[in-house]
């Protein structure tokens, strides 16, 4: 577990220690916060939400809230809010799409789950000595990799047809493949190089971090760890052993085993360009993250993938981190609008955070600066509410997956059915232990997350649910991002998973359109005045109390 | 597709509101409908799409807030199209999004699926030799910009904002669907004569945001338009009818062909137990029943009340041994669901009130689970306010039961009101340990 010593409440007393010696003390108008990264000290949001109760019932945000969630931003909302205040008070702050939808993105992420998908089929064949790859000519053995590559392309297309269409994409297939022409021979070079090295190096696509200690969300594209030598000689002598089973090892272990070196791959479409400052930031917290999660001692190789050519990340800076954490948490707790005015001429984020276009306080009316605040804490408290929601993931690490599934939110102890297994139809089914009907609380068609028990830490994709058997203890999922296959390389189909409920998509939306709506809408104008006659009616009442006490 | 398919009308099986409301619809840009429990919401909107198909308003975008409520209206449109024996061309209804519960519960509809509908032409294209299935995306594409009616939940009707315009959009239960939502479906209209529909109960729950801005669009348009109210419920008999006409200024009136009906007409015997308690609350000519716990069993930590579910669950059994199945369990609080998940018998249906809003049954049993001493009312009650119980006396067409402390309920006005009105119809009963 990466979150042992988390104190899910945390006191607000403590200081930010920094490794440079820099060392900040952060105070917000109303409270004094605490970042210290020494201790297991971390931010929570501010949850007395003064002035906006007409009269809700209980619900399960309000239980959520008394719980205490912590709030962890997405390390590229950090890395972009360092180098423009006004994109705080954007949504993209919290790793939700806040741009209009562009088709690139969705190309983009089907080149990235091709060649994700691609790479781990080349490997598992390396290592299992299969005949899809295995051949003593090379050219043989490359034009056979290559195949694996266009496959997986054509597979992807067809298979995610429905997501194209809804992009109003309709022939993917040139533009993935113009990619995909230059990066495979470079890749099936570099796999073929190291072919012995990666028998024995462990690969975890989508690796996610949930870290609490620093609070930050990543999302790394492909991680690969090589083992020290004595560990690397003792999974070899087994694989020639034929004992493969049970070689899977769980993202928490991960922690504990002897590394030599590990490297983070973040793949990025088309060729190469230099890098922008927001991606090295963004590389150095993924950096910082990944050696606070995994107990590395020294900073992992960078590597930014390219179709044409790799590029490094050499020199690191976590105090730069570290200090846009902090200014983080200072934003967030504030109360007050912000005095920004314009646009800079020169925003390194170019359109990143137009959405939030301020006039000058001073050119305002009376009424309208109230306006403006009330906006702005109306607009504070959308992001609160819907983060809360999308923070859920994070709550659910603070308790065992036995416990969890105790309470109704998790079903553990779970395996995989493999004759069940279809690729194609990104279907399979789970059979669960003497304690699966003891879950109570999910239904078909409920978003799960499928992890080694814990879902904030390792390759853990989502599914949907589509079928219960209670007399077979059998659960059906369908893997709607076509992620099904991470659970079935390095033979993690033999290890135990946990199912988590996971469903945040909605709140993405409903943020993104709620924040843009209450901002163009006219009934905008209709809810402040509401709200300002409510703030009025209370103030009065509360004079009127203050008079006859 | 065949655009020029004539409808006939379907005048007969409507009630005076519902003609309204349908005049309304065929006249006006914006109406509002409010239909309180079992009066025929859903049945005026698969009425009236097709009458706005008749005057070109299509595409028709219907949407609800969930699958189950989007899959009923469906089978209520095919019902229709079956009873007029109208064939439609493929890909004129479409049904869009999570057919999980479709498949399960109207399996012969999986023919309006988005999925099926494409793939069955892809099919065909490529038993004919047509086999390139790169063109699957604009032939799916095709369907969508074609069809006349298209049933989503308000969710997955974003995904299709970048692919078609529609001419009218009927919101269903809009009294659930909060004011962003209801926002983006108005968006997807393709010009200022579009028609919108939003059909609901403001008496019922509100969207399940608290947020107060994202407080129901519809309260807001039910103030700005002129309204209709279907007054005539169609679901359940006069007793239950009883338990929430107070809530809605004793305006609703049950349909003659329910107005009596019980659990005789479709119990395969009579209860033979011995059980006292549950000769008592099982018999046929009491259709609302209030037990007593009498104090005896206090609720416990996270508002969950074992012995309630100990009586809820002889209840349960008592009703199967009847031949009843069609049977929900429903309370406030998720624990307490998950204590009846845990032990009452599996496939009965079990959910909290708020999950159940636009679902039915024959027989409701409704645990209320609070049983302190608490003086101050709201602490004592909690959230079961009178929406929620609305909501959960009304699901049952036949039979509602209510078990609960009758001392800590009462401090609740409209509960000490529905408990009253039970009594006077002799359903209160004390629970005998």
């Amino acid at each position: 577990m990466t979150n042992n010593n988390f104190d899910p409440y945390p006191n607000n007393s403590a200081n930010i220690n920094m490794s440079n010696n820099n060392v900040r003390n952060v105070n917000s108008c109303t409270n004094t916060f605490v970042f210290n990264s020494s201790n297991t000290n971390i931010s929570s949001i501010d949850n007395n939400h003064n002035g906006i109760d007409n009269g809700y019932t209980l619900t399960s945000k309000d239980i959520i809230r008394q719980i205490n969630p912590v709030v962890i931003p997405r390390i590229s909302a950090i890395a972009n809010m360092a180098f423009c205040e006004r994109a705080t008070y954007n949504i993209s702050f919290f790793g939700m799409e806040s741009d209009n939808f562009t088709a690139d993105g969705v190309i983009g992420n089907a080149i990235h789950r091709i060649i994700l998908r691609s790479l781990m089929e080349i490997t598992q064949s390396i290592k299992n000595n299969s005949n899809t790859i295995t051949s003593s000519h090379f050219v043989t053995k490359r034009s056979k990799a290559k195949e694996i590559f266009i496959r997986n392309a054509k597979r992807d297309t067809r298979i995610n047809w429905k997501h194209f269409m809804i992009s109003n994409i309709e022939n993917p297939l040139p533009s993935i493949l113009d990619d995909l022409e230059i990066r495979a021979d470079r890749l099936i070079d570099q796999i073929f190089t190291e072919e012995e090295e990666n028998k024995t190096i462990l690969f975890r696509p989508e690796f996610t971090i949930r870290n609490t200690k620093i609070p930050l969300e990543g999302r790394l594209d492909l991680l690969k760890i090589k083992l020290k030598k004595k560990e690397r000689e003792e999974r070899l002598s087994r694989y020639r052993q034929n004992q493969y089973l049970n070689s899977y090892v769980s993202a928490d272990d991960l922690v504990n085993l002897e590394k030599e070196s590990v490297e983070i791959v973040q793949i990025k479409t088309g060729n190469y360009q230099p890098r922008t400052a927001v991606w090295n930031l963004q590389a150095d917290a993924e950096v910082l993250l990944l050696m606070r999660t995994l107990n590395l001692k020294e900073p992992p190789k960078y590597t930014w993938q390219f179709a044409d050519k790799d590029g490094n990340r050499k020199k690191f800076d976590f105090a730069k981190v570290l200090e846009t954490i902090d200014k983080y948490v200072q934003i967030w707790r504030s109360k007050i609008s912000p005095q920004i005015t314009g646009f800079c001429p020169k925003c390194p984020l170019r359109d990143g955070c137009l959405n939030w276009a301020f006039v000058s306080n001073n050119t305002l009316s009376e009424n309208e600066r109230i306006k403006r605040n009330i906006e702005f804490r109306l607009s504070k408290r959308i992001r609160e509410e819907v983060s809360l929601d999308d923070r859920w993931k994070v709550y659910v690490v603070l308790q065992s997956p036995e416990q969890r599934q105790r309470e109704g939110s998790a079903i553990t102890n779970l395996y995989i059915d493999t004759s069940s297994v279809d690729l194609d139809k990104r279907k399979l089914i789970l059979i669960g232990d003497d304690y699966f009907d003891r879950f109570l609380d999910f239904s078909i068609g409920e978003h799960v997350i499928i992890s080694d028990g814990n879902p904030n830490l390792g390759s853990n994709p989502n599914a949907v649910i589509r079928e219960i058997n209670i007399d077979r203890k059998s659960i059906s999922l369908e893997f709607y991002r076509d992620d099904l296959y991470y659970l079935i390389y390095d033979n993690r189909d033999k290890a135990s998973l946990t199912i988590d409920r996971f469903n945040f998509s909605s709140g993405l939306t409903s943020m993104k359109f709620l924040d843009s709506f209450f901002r163009c809408s006219s009934y905008a104008d209709d809810i402040v005045l509401k709200k300002k006659n409510v703030s009025q009616e209370r103030n009065n009442a509360d004079v009127s109390m203050r008079v006859i006490t | 597709m065949n655009t020029g398919l004539a409808f006939p009308s379907f005048d007969e099986i409507e009630n005076l509101e519902q003609k309204a409301a349908r005049y309304r619809i065929n006249s006006e840009k914006t109406v509002p409908v409010t239909g309180p429990p079992g009066t025929g919401k859903s049945t005026v909107i698969s009425h009236c799409c097709f009458d706005l198909l008749k005057d070109d308003y299509f595409p028709i975008l219907i949407t609800a807030p969930t699958n189950v409520m989007i899959d009923s209206i469906l089978s209520k449109i095919d019902f229709l199209l079956q009873r007029m024996k109208i064939q439609l061309p493929r890909g004129f209804v479409i049904r869009y999004g999570n057919v999980a519960n479709l498949n399960r519960t109207y399996s012969h509809l999986s023919k309006y699926t988005f999925d099926n509908i494409v793939e069955d032409y892809c099919s065909s294209c490529y038993s004919n030799g047509y086999n390139d299935f790169y063109n699957k995306i604009s032939i799916a594409k095709d369907f969508f910009q074609n069809a006349r009616i298209i049933l989503t939940t308000d969710y997955s009707a974003k995904d299709l904002g970048n692919i078609i315009e529609v001419g009218a959009v009927i919101v269903d239960e809009a009294g659930l669907v909060g004011l962003d939502r209801m926002g983006m479906l108005f968006s997807s209209l393709r010009d200022h004569n579009g028609k919108i529909i939003v059909i609901g109960d403001d008496k019922q729950l509100p969207p399940v945001s608290h947020d107060y801005i994202a407080e129901s669009l519809f309260n807001r348009i039910l103030g700005h338009f002129p309204t209709t109210l279907l007054k005539r419920e169609y679901r359940f008999n006069k007793d239950i009818l009883d338990l929430i006409n107070p809530y809605y200024d004793f305006k609703l009136e049950a349909d003659f062909s329910v107005v009596n009906i019980s659990t005789a007409d479709i119990a395969q015997k009579s209860y033979g137990g011995i059980d006292n308690n549950l000769c008592r609350i099982l018999k046929h000519e009491k259709n609302v029943v209030f037990v007593d716990t009498n104090g005896i069993y206090k609720e416990e930590k996270h508002f969950t009340n074992k012995g309630e579910v100990a009586i809820v669950k002889e209840i349960v059994d008592g009703c199967l041994s009847m031949g009843i199945k069609d049977i929900i369990v429903t309370t406030p609080y998720k624990q307490q669901e998950r204590l009846c998940n845990f032990y009452l018998q599996k496939g009965i249906r079990i959910g909290t009130i708020d999950e159940f809003q636009g679902q039915e049954a024959e027989v409701t049993i409704i645990s209320m689970v609070r049983s302190n001493n608490k003086q101050n009312y709201k602490e004592a009650i909690g959230f079961v306010n009178i929406p929620r119980s609305c909501v959960a006396f009304s699901r049952s067409k036949r039979k509602t039961i209510i078990v609960g402390d009758e001392n800590t309920l009462i401090r609740n006005e409209f509960l000490s009101k529905s408990i009253d009105t039970i009594t006077r119809k002799d359903g209160f009963l004390i629970w005998n340990t």
